[in-house]
């Protein structure tokens, strides 16, 4: 939901589909590099290490360590949500919705407390 | 605590607001409260660690060091580590039933802020950093009295003022500033408000929204 909003004000149109089904992201510079980082790193995969490397050879050590706080911070903020049940705005609600329908991520346990 | 999170000392270029910030998490987390005492806030850092390095295997293949925590505590702090993504209403009521509201939300923000710290080590490929030791500091942890049910599982502050996944552990102060804080710096990579959302770092937002909405999606965070 963030990246909707996000290019909807530099005025560009992203696949959300791309995001929750981790298929490349041609259109972000270094999506499949950030998207493999993410998911290595969140999953504690082993291929952590690789996609570790081919992110820093793609985007430069400065912006490898903003990626590994962005990362890092985003799983401590779906703990948040999760934990306290922390449910939409009522703004985030309504102009949510059909993103989330499109998304299943309706269906995701902690929707319930929004939309239950 | 400057002995810890010496990142530019072992060649990580990363920001002196991070470091600054991730060594007074650990002062914080060490510090006793009148919920939690600085060994059990301790335990709740140690049990947190141990689920999340084991978040791979299924929760009855899991092993995890002795504690001095409740039965209760022990399962909040697993779960919200290592499960999240299971937790419903009715596992939280009654984790809160048992706990307390304002002991619970200080529980969370251990985990969560271990869980963003130790995650920084994964990523950048560096050892997790030692817990620290315990501490006889006792930090505020006043309850905010003005605290409401927007029909979360706890209450929270309202009307709130930011971004609205701030306000979640909003009834403890403390707790909320413990987190909220590496918030801050680890989002943005400088010392700024949260909610001001103010973009100077090296990616560019598309970018950080697209890693930030990948980990929110694998997690299958609603939110």
């Amino acid at each position: 939901m963030l990246l909707r909003e996000s290019s909807e004000a530099i005025g560009e149109d992203y696949n959300e589909a791309s995001v929750m089904g981790g298929q490349s992201h041609h259109r972000v510079t270094a999506g499949d590099e950030l998207i493999a980082f993410g998911e290595a790193l969140t999953l504690g995969s082993p291929s952590l290490a690789d996609a570790r490397k081919r992110l820093m050879a793609r985007v430069g050590e400065a912006a490898f360590v903003q990626a590994a706080g962005i990362a890092a911070i985003f799983n401590g903020l779906v703990r948040t949500a999760d934990s306290t049940g922390i449910p939409l705005d009522e703004n985030m609600k309504q102009a949510t919705e059909q993103v989330r329908e499109a998304l299943g991520i309706n269906g995701f346990a902690g929707a319930k407390n929004t939309l239950h | 605590m400057a002995e810890y999170f010496a990142y530019v000392e072992d060649g990580y270029p990363v920001p002196s607001e991070i470091t600054k910030t991730h060594r007074a998490s650990w002062e914080t987390i060490a510090g006793g409260t009148r919920h939690w005492s600085s060994e059990q806030r301790l335990d709740i850092a140690r049990q947190a660690r141990a689920a999340r390095q084991q978040r791979q295997e299924l929760p009855f293949n899991r092993s995890y060091p002795d504690s001095l925590l409740s039965t209760t505590a022990l399962e909040a702090t697993r779960t919200i580590a290592a499960d999240a993504a299971k937790i419903t209403r009715a596992w939280a009521s009654k984790q809160t039933l048992e706990l307390g509201f304002a002991p619970y939300v200080e529980l969370v923000s251990i985990v969560v802020t271990l869980t963003a710290i130790d995650g920084f080590a994964e990523a950048l490929g560096r050892p997790l950093e030692s817990l620290p030791a315990v501490s006889s500091e006792m930090p505020a942890s006043a309850e905010d009295e003005d605290v409401t049910d927007i029909g979360a599982y706890v209450p929270m502050q309202d009307p709130w003022h930011g971004p609205n996944v701030s306000r979640a552990l909003s009834m403890v102060a403390s707790a909320n500033a413990l987190f909220m804080s590496n918030v801050a710096v680890m989002y943005t990579g400088k010392d700024h408000d949260f909610g001001e959302m103010i973009w100077d770092g090296p990616l560019s937002r598309p970018q950080v929204e697209l890693l930030a909405a990948r980990v929110s999606s694998i997690n299958e965070c609603f939110y």
